[in-house]
């Protein structure tokens, strides 16, 4: 984070534009190549060593899957971003008001707070089958899979960052009288927002993570499923096409949230100065 | 306004194990100026957050009129400036100056009070700057803004100029003895400076250090209003003399 950040973003004037596009393409192009590079090799080799399609698919194989199952992976996508939202949503009430409560309240924080911690060794991937059983095929598993997995770094960095408040600021609040809620609310919170968004950019991969692990445990559709119902019909080809689609729709939601983050620091530079 | 005085008796301080005050009294009478001056380490910061009621001492008690010092801070009478500006980053300094005036229930965030004493600190045209584009000497002056603004009974200062060039210092110097003269507030100041704590005080505090103790009470009765000119008088000189050697004998004997 840089220290001379300027008060004001500068208006965008004509030639920033393209010169920072030249900037992105500059970086984005190697990758691409090789990217292309190792899709032709992939198709080549295929071919060349006559692997058997259920083993793995070609290119041109997963191509003509999506264009063939377009509908289909668009209903499951929507329904895995559903998913992904919502408990994305539920993360964040659930990992900011732990967070809040922790950092106010001391026997909490002593109570809780280690517990919460300790919690983070069960594998909660096996979690998603009791899930299932408890709350059936519905949203509902899914969702709560999402918060167990996603709840945590949001509240482990959103305490990191209350708990960074200048000592001699909190001196002066308390030499007026101020109340633990009044700075809690006029200095602390503010001070962790910046932290808040590094722990909401882990959170929103985890929750990809988390509904497509609780489409596998039991669930009719969505991209986890559609991953899962290919597999046993050892349709390749529509496994790789439901993998792309739940690639993109991570990167997506990922951009998604650093964009919201962008827009915060654009819009409020100066609390994004706070932790300097 | 009622101006009290602050009363400490038996003061001592530890963090651990690291004794840094013991067995300290000091009287600072309503309405005086009072300084602390002592080498780095002996504790004056910690003794003046000990005056002002916001840091308990390990033992001992503070008074301040005739009730325990923390009562003073429910009553919003006290006006601390910490020897780090310690500003809000994302206030402006007219936003930093009104938020604690706001929150002791002084007044409304933005009235006159707030752009006089960013005036009175020779500030008023950078009020609307964020803290980050301020000089270290500036983002002070807001903190000492910011206790003014606040109008306390007792104001409480830690080396609140030793960010600022000698020009400043002077001409800060005597705003702030003019502002003690209006309004008859009860200041204690901490300082490293011999010839601000003579300029300034009715009484300096010297402080030794291992542990943090009072080794001298000295009181300067020179006229006042002090001005800048009385810097080469010889009575002037002769106070700062003594304090001097204060200082620097009992440390020698120490090492
Ligand atoms: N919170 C703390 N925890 C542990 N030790 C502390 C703490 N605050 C101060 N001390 C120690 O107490 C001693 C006195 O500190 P203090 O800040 O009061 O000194 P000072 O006289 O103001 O020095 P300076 O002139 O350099 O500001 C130092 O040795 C310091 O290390
Ligand atoms: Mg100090």
């Amino acid at each position: 984070m840089t220290a001379t950040a300027p008060a004001r973003p500068a208006p965008l004037t004509s030639s920033a534009p393209t010169s920072s596009w030249r900037l992105r393409w500059s970086k984005l192009w190697p990758p691409l190549l090789v990217a292309v590079i190792v899709v032709v090799a992939w198709e080549l080799a295929v071919d060349v060593f006559d692997v058997s399609s259920y083993i793995i698919a070609t290119p041109s194989e997963i191509a003509a899957e999506i264009v063939a199952n377009w509908q289909l992976l668009l209903t499951n996508t929507w329904v895995t971003t559903q998913e992904v939202v919502y408990g994305f949503l539920i993360s964040i009430v659930v990992g900011v008001a732990l967070a809040l409560a922790v950092v106010r309240f001391r026997f909490l924080d002593r109570a809780i707070y280690p517990l919460i911690v300790l919690f983070q060794v069960v594998p909660k991937v096996a979690l998603a089958p009791i899930f299932i059983l408890w709350f059936g095929y519905s949203m509902t598993p899914k969702l709560v899979l999402i918060v167990v997995i996603a709840f945590f770094p949001i509240t482990l960095n959103m305490v990191l960052g209350l708990r960074r408040t200048d000592e001699d600021l909190l001196l002066l609040m308390n030499s007026v009288g101020s109340s633990k809620n009044e700075i809690l609310a006029r200095i602390q919170v503010p001070t962790s927002l910046p932290y808040l968004f590094a722990g909401l950019r882990i959170a929103i991969t985890l929750a990809v993570i988390g509904a497509v692990v609780a489409e596998f445990a039991g669930s009719q559709n969505g991209l986890g499923h559609q991953i899962q119902f290919a597999s046993t019909q050892l349709d390749t080809a529509q496994m790789f096409a439901a993998l792309i689609f739940v690639s993109v729709l991570g990167l997506v939601l990922y951009y998604l949230v650093g964009f919201v983050e962008y827009l915060f620091k654009r819009r409020f530079p100066h609390l994004a100065l706070a932790d300097v | 306004m009622t101006v009290s005085g602050i009363s400490a008796r038996g003061i001592g301080m530890a963090f651990g194990s690291t004794v840094v005050l013991d067995q300290l009294d000091i009287d600072v009478p309503a309405g005086s100026f009072v300084t602390l001056l002592g080498p780095s380490g002996c504790g004056k910061s910690t003794l003046l957050k000990i005056l002002g009621g916001i840091l308990t001492p390990t033992v001992g008690e503070v008074m301040i009129g005739d009730a325990p010092a923390r009562q003073a801070v429910a009553a919003k009478q006290i006006g601390l400036v910490l020897q780090r500006p310690a500003l809000v980053p994302w206030k402006t300094a007219r936003e930093n100056v009104a938020m604690l005036r706001s929150i002791a229930g002084k007044g409304k965030a933005r009235d006159q009070a707030v752009d006089d004493a960013l005036d009175l600190v020779g500030l008023a045209h950078a009020a609307d700057r964020y803290p980050h584009q301020l000089s270290g000497g500036m983002a002070q002056r807001v903190s000492i803004a910011r206790a003014l603004a606040m109008d306390p009974a007792i104001l409480l200062m830690d080396e609140p100029f030793g960010a600022l060039d000698a020009i400043t210092r002077d001409s800060m110097n005597e705003t702030l003895a003019s502002i003690w003269a209006a309004t008859g507030k009860t200041i204690v100041f901490v300082t490293h400076s011999i010839g601000e704590a003579v300029f300034l005080s009715d009484t300096v505090n010297v402080m030794g250090v291992n542990p943090g103790r009072i080794i001298d009470r000295m009181t300067i009765d020179i006229d006042r209003p002090r001005r800048a000119d009385l810097l080469d008088s010889a009575e002037f000189t002769g106070y700062s003399t003594r304090l001097r050697e204060q200082l620097v004998v009992p440390q020698q004997a120490g090492v």
